[in-house]
């Protein structure tokens, strides 16, 4: 199947459910967590806030193989992004950027003190689809 | 390790399952329904949805199951051997239509609408995947996540 292109999918970056990533340590074991925030980079590359999960950066620094399922906020739909882990950021414009986003969702979930920005996780996005749903077109 | 959570997977909890593939690449779903099985913890995936994810459960040796719930945020992860990959059911499209139903009404309070909601289901053939949990761990979000509980 043809890879969407990730500059028409930036709506599902700005939905208030979480996304999700899976990956994989190196022993072959799966991890599968939550994201505070999901922003587009340019046509080829997503940004991850980074604040607390240990697991999924440990694994992506030994395996860097992730997958990335966000949801389409008009209509749920799930957007599937095959991706790898290219590098981590942590000063400069994209994560002063994403600070400030990660910022007002902690305020608006009460939870300034335990939101706290780490770094911004850049990857790779290799392959995008949307998971087949009830409102796909017939 | 199961004991005490009957109570909190009659509630709404978001499902999210997630196993290896071949050369390591991660693969993961939405699950719809939860049930416990003495020490085992079963949940529903649609097919339709899941088909790469339901191949790399064929040869995985290890599997995580992520249960959040959508209002408090407080979550855990379970990971373990798999148990059974179950064939389609009626009675496994009943019990993920039902969750899903319930599952939307929990996002209501949030703001969501039906038709925003509507395009995580989709109707169709439906199987139970079964772990034997081994490990679990915190994913509540905060300092503490990530850390392993058992």
């Amino acid at each position: 199947m043809s890879s969407l292109k990730l500059d028409s999918l930036r709506d599902c970056m700005e939905g208030v459910l979480p996304a999700v990533i899976a990956t994989v340590a190196a022993d072959g074991t799966p991890n599968v967590t939550y994201l505070s925030k999901v922003a587009f980079v340019d046509s080829q590359h997503v940004a991850l806030s980074n604040q607390f999960f240990s697991k999924t950066v440990g694994n992506v620094r030994e395996n860097p193989q992730a997958q990335i399922t966000l949801i389409q906020p008009s209509t749920g739909r799930h957007l599937r992004l095959d991706a790898r882990f290219e590098r981590d950021e942590c000063a400069g414009e994209l994560f002063e950027q994403m600070r400030a986003e990660i910022d007002a969702i902690a305020s608006l979930m009460h939870m300034e003190e335990v939101f706290r920005l780490r770094s911004v996780d850049v990857y790779r996005v290799l392959h995008a689809e949307f998971i087949p749903s009830d409102v796909d077109p017939a | 390790m199961l004991a005490g959570l009957e109570a909190w997977i009659r509630e709404p909890i978001a499902v999210q399952v997630a196993a290896t593939a071949p050369g390591h690449a991660p693969e993961s779903a939405r699950g719809f329904a939860i049930r416990l099985h003495g020490e085992s913890l079963a949940v529903g995936l649609v097919d339709a949805q899941a088909p790469r994810l339901l191949a790399a459960l064929r040869s995985a040796t290890a599997v995580a199951i992520n249960l959040t719930h959508p209002l408090t945020f407080h979550g855990r992860q379970f990971k373990g051997p798999l148990v059974d990959l179950e064939e389609p059911s009626a009675e496994a499209a009943e019990a993920a239509h039902e969750y899903f139903q319930s599952f939307a009404l929990a996002l209501a309070q949030i703001g969501l609408t039906a038709e925003q909601c509507r395009g995580m289901f989709k109707h169709g053939p439906t199987r139970w995947v079964r772990i034997r949990p081994t490990e679990m761990f915190n994913q509540t979000p905060g300092p503490g996540a990530g850390a392993r509980l058992t």
